[in-house]
């Protein structure tokens, strides 16, 4: 029974990192229209900034990682004005590939940049572990969830109340619709993509401190798509309901399922669900089933 | 001489003549100069080496041929190719290795089973609209990836480690380079032949349909399902068969080989190669095989000197850029490139 | 229409199958090393990729090495051309490497990495050309006769497995229990199967085996499975980013339990990265003596440095995998000598007086750095003996020295 609260709440709480790197996704689908191949590396590239401010440069925390999010906001913009905007008449098909192709830029020039070792980012909290009742969860994990959910607040917030948000929900709704009301789709794609960086900068915070910072990490874009096709493409609160179930169908296959199916299992259960998902409900628990089938 | 110059644009009056496999008579010759240069100049000429480098544009030219029916003609993106190459690899080593299946068995019996398993993902993505075939293929990619180091009861032992008996008929031999190179070769000219003919078909047809215009094409008894999956399963099917092809070149398959980053090589290939173009998928992958080589060959020569690591970096970069540089400028790749440097001069002097 | 394709089509065959048969063995001579010339070793190098600590140390060393064997006139007169070519560990790259290298003559390759020197084993026995990969690859090649152009040379996974076990059983009486931490692809498999039939072997318990999958970022819940095998002792093979995961999580969640690794997992890099405090105390294998012992070789390549006033390489003591370098250097050398022997100082080298040099190295203690080497036609093993070390004061300490496990039970029989 205690391992399978253990699980549970690890499942939970890793969950909520997850929702962390697909809430970067979700702010591009919205604000754009694209499904980003690149968001995994990104989180990488933010991770890189992030430990070479703190540990080569020795910036404070209270510097380092906000000026981190600005870098990678500015990177976001950056990827939006000279990778997507030349595109912005092409396919759907071209910007798909495009950010695919960003990402074999990004997976190159960081390690150009920083070299092929492992880094780390130095902790922010001594204490490693908290635990209740028998129940261990890793310090950091623990205040990261408090700090997304804070963030989901925030955007939650920020998508139905500012008019940017409203501004950007319309353009994903029908972006010639929305151009023919006035709005600014070029910002509009601009803003997104900056949030999309500075979420990576913050997930690369989170991530990089849980599992050092290294290519490894790239892996994680994997796992963006089981919370997303899950939550919906486009919802910010499947994101968060997405990223929990994918943090309990890992924690929990890895407990009870890795020896019997083959080890790793864990790994690549999310990725089934995210096949059956696909079958079962394409536009996901949250998204409007406006989906075309065709 | 005059009359040379004289072919100025080419407009078809009859069907009959759109689907002609010779649209002038100098395609004609161009075909029988570029078999006569594959398969009688290079084995005549090429040293060993040369051989083996061919060997692998050539294996590359398979599996990206099969890709660009895919994408180019189904407007759909797959980032599994490279597992459904571990499947086709697998299946025929595995034939060949415990059920002693001759090879021409197991290699169509592979091909037919990297398509089909990878209709699971096409069921799973193509009833909708939208790139999801591209989401649902990275899940198969690390699948099968999971597959083939976690069941070792399929893969036999730890190592994951299919020996492939070499193909040997008369003088022709695997174990050598040229037997080697000549299986690569005449595979691709089988593939290119098929896949130009099922172009020339309504089947390829109902697909540009499908890619263009979805409910138009729905509207014309197109069923834009059915021809995504078409495309998929025949895409995935010479993925698998560019596996087998990798399988009986180096020998043996192990389970390392057929990484997310091979698949994003095969995009790269087609979208540098041009989309939708058999002739492109083939630049496509003689430039992207062959970039390592001449950068690590050429740099020196002009007083650069790279470490190993920033080099393989540096190449995942470019790779990048290329593909977004001939998305923005070029998006029919190096064969769109050729081919406008053809009408240039077809048109000469009038360049209208 | 269609028939004058066919029937070019059949031309362009037939005229093919013609070429193959004049030029089907074209392959063969390319391993020539001409009398009196350089001979050429070729090194896949895996500075890139999956096991770029390997690449790094092994490269630096092996150049290192025989830069400082031509700067002292060769080997009996004739010169070393070490020619690396980077394949970042992947397997394409591979076959280009080997086919520029039978180009340039190479007479023997040397390969980091199980997945490249699986890849390469067919064309080196195509090619007669032979390979070599010290402490890894797959425990099938030491049979000579299977695999007579592959040449482990050095201990296998599972031998590292058992010299460990041996050590500890050795240390701590057979009442213990020994669990295993598996890196899933397939070398940590055969690693943790080697630790169950030592301990099956010598009468300890085995407690169980976790796995760590390849893909796997996080490894919390393998890390609490570890701990629950409630072992005496844990060893494992884990490598790199996903070793300093495995140990930190150790550290974290049992910090008294014992914890041994195999060769590529007690490295700076492990240091640095789950910090010294962690890694006090933590023991691994060896193949080579660490430079941080100073064995002789390290002392001729210090000399040399010094003599010749070139800056000492930053590598050998950043990375103490530059010791199976130079294991991997001194064993070429061994070889080459030996060719030397058969065919003469001026003689012609080729992969096959290589393979038959191989075959003849006898007790070789490679200038401190290997335990003794002997290579016969059937084993291709070299040795299967481990020195052991373990982390005391941010330093190693060898607590073992040339450990050699019970026989492992997949293991090919060589005798």
């Amino acid at each position: 029974m205690s391992e399978l609260m253990q699980l549970t709440v690890s499942g939970v709480f890793t969950g909520m990192l997850y929702a962390l790197l697909a809430l970067g996704f979700v702010v591009v689908v919205k604000g754009s229209g694209v499904i980003n191949f690149s968001q995994g590396e990104v989180v990488v590239l933010g991770a890189f900034v992030m430990s070479w401010l703190l540990t080569d440069v020795g910036m404070p925390f209270w510097l380092g990682i906000p000026t981190t999010v600005v870098v990678m906001m500015l990177v976001g913009a950056g990827i939006e004005r000279f990778a997507l905007r030349p595109l912005q008449n092409e396919s759907m098909l071209a910007l798909v590939m495009a950010t695919i192709a960003l990402g074999s830029v990004i997976r190159g020039l960081v390690p150009m940049i920083w070299g092929d070792g492992l880094r780390s980012i130095p902790s922010l909290i001594d204490q490693r572990r908290y635990e209740w009742l028998g129940i261990a969860i890793p310090t950091i994990t623990f205040w990261s969830a408090i700090m997304v959910l804070i963030l989901l607040g925030a955007f939650g917030f920020f998508f139905s109340r500012s008019r940017l948000g409203l501004a950007m929900q319309a353009v994903s709704d029908d972006r010639v619709a929305a151009q023919s009301l006035g709005i600014n789709i070029r910002l509009v794609n601009a803003v997104s993509w900056a949030m999309a960086g500075g979420i990576a900068a913050l997930a690369g915070f989170v991530w990089g401190s849980l599992l050092g910072v290294d290519h490894r990490l790239v892996v994680l874009g994997a796992l963006i798509f089981p919370v997303v096709i899950l939550g919906g493409l486009e919802s910010i609160v499947g994101a968060v309901i997405g990223g929990i179930a994918v943090g309990l169908v890992e924690s929990l296959s890895a407990g009870y399922l890795n020896d019997d199916l083959g080890a790793g299992f864990s790994t690549v259960a999310p990725l089934i669900m995210l096949l059956l998902v696909l079958f079962v409900r394409p536009y996901g628990l949250f998204g409007r089933p406006e989906i075309e089938r065709v | 001489m005059a009359l040379i110059a004289m072919e100025t644009g080419r407009f078809h009056e009859k069907y009959s003549e759109e689907i002609a496999v010779y649209g002038t008579p100098y395609r004609k010759i161009w075909i029988l100069a570029v078999l006569v240069v594959t398969f009688v100049v290079i084995p005549l000429v090429a040293s060993p080496y040369w051989l083996v480098v061919l060997t692998l544009v050539g294996i590359a030219a398979v599996g990206a041929t099969g890709l660009n029916v895919l994408v180019g003609y189904a407007g759909q993106i797959s980032l599994g190719h490279a597992a459904f190459a571990a499947i086709g690899a697998y299946t025929s080593g595995l034939l060949v290795s415990r059920a002693e299946a001759p090879f021409w068995v197991a290699v169509p019996v592979a091909m037919v089973a990297a398509g089909v398993f990878s209709l699971i993902f096409g069921l799973a993505s193509l009833r909708v609209k939208g790139l999801y075939l591209a989401i649902a293929t990275l899940a198969a990619q690390y699948i099968v990836q999971w597959i083939l180091t976690s069941w070792t009861w399929i893969t036999g032992g730890f190592q994951g480690i299919v020996i492939f008996e070499p193909i040997q008929i008369g003088p022709f031999d695997t174990t050598t380079p040229m037997g080697k190179y000549l299986m690569v070769f005449i595979s691709l000219a089988l593939v290119v032949v098929f896949v130009e003919n099922l172009m020339r078909s309504r089947s390829g047809r109902a697909m540009i349909a499908v890619r263009d215009q979805d409910i138009a094409a729905a509207g014309s008894a197109v069923s834009p399902l059915h021809y995504k999956l078409l495309a998929f399963f025949i895409s995935s099917a010479i993925a698998g068969l560019s596996g087998v092809l990798y399988g009986y070149n180096a020998g043996l398959v192990s389970t390392e080989v057929f990484t997310l980053a091979l698949s994003v090589q095969y995009l790269a290939m087609i979208l540098v190669g041009g989309l939708g173009s058999i002739p492109g998928s083939i630049l496509g992958a003689g430039f992207i095989t062959m970039l390592p080589l001449w950068l690590r060959d050429l740099l020196p020569a002009v007083g650069i000197e790279l470490s190993a690591s920033v080099e393989v970096h540096l190449l995942t970069l470019l790779f990048g850029v290329a593909i977004l540089l001939f998305l923005v400028l070029e998006p029919r790749g190096l064969y769109g490139l050729f081919r406008n440097i053809k009408d240039y001069f077809r048109m000469w002097p009038f360049s209208y | 229409m269609k028939r004058k394709t066919a029937k070019g089509v059949s031309l362009a065959l037939g005229l093919a199958l013609f070429a193959t048969a004049c030029g089907g063995d074209d392959g063969g001579d390319g391993s020539e090393g001409a009398s009196g010339e350089d001979i050429v070793i070729g090194v896949a190098g895996a500075r890139v990729g999956a096991i770029a600590n390997v690449g790094e140390g092994v490269g630096e060393a092996v150049t290192d090495w025989f830069e400082m064997v031509n700067a002292n006139g060769g080997i009996n007169g004739r010169k070393v051309k070490i020619e690396e070519i980077e394949t970042k560990y992947e397997v394409p790259p591979a076959l280009e490497a080997f086919a520029r290298f039978q180009q340039s003559n190479a007479v023997l390759v040397a390969v980091e990495g199980t997945a490249t020197s699986d890849a390469l084993t067919p064309v080196s026995e195509q090619s007669k050309i032979p390979i070599m990969f010290p402490g890894q690859g797959n425990l099938e090649t030491v049979d000579g006769e299977a695999f007579p152009y592959a040449f482990p040379a050095g201990p296998l996974y599972a031998h590292q497995a058992t010299a460990m076990v041996q050590q500890q059983v050795e240390e701590l009486g057979t009442d213990i229990s020994i669990g295993c931490v598996a890196w899933e692809p397939p070398p940590g498999r055969e690693y943790c199967a080697g630790v169950k039939d030592a301990t099956d072997d010598l009468g300890a318990e085995f407690a169980g085996e976790v796995v760590i999958p390849a893909a796997a970022a996080d490894l919390d819940a393998q890390v609490r499975d570890t701990v629950a095998l409630d072992a005496d002792v844990v060893l494992h093979a884990a490598i790199f980013g996903q070793a300093v995961l495995l140990l930190k999580g150790l550290c974290d969640q049992a910090p008294d339990l014992p914890v041994g690794a195999w060769h590529w997992a007690i490295t700076q890099n492990e240091i640095k990265g789950a910090g010294a405090e962690c890694m006090e105390g933590k023991f691994g294998t060896s193949m080579s003596t660490l430079p941080s012992d100073d064995p002789e070789a390290v002392q001729m390549l210090r000399d040399y440095w010094e003599e010749s006033g070139t800056d000492p390489n930053p590598v050998l003591d950043e990375n103490s995998l530059y010791g199976n370098g130079l294991y991997i250097a001194v064993v070429i050398e061994e070889a080459i000598r030996q060719a030397l022997e058969i065919v003469g100082d001026d003689g012609e080298v080729t992969g096959e007086v290589m393979k038959q040099a191989l075959e003849s190295i006898e007790d070789y203690e490679g200038y401190g750095v290997t335990c003794p080497i002997t290579i016969t036609e059937k084993d291709h093993s070299g040795n299967r003996a481990l020195n052991i070390y373990q982390i005391r004061d941010g330093g190693w300490d060898r607590i073992g020295e040339c450990v050699t496990g019970p026989p492992v039970t997949d293991e090919p029989d060589v005798s």
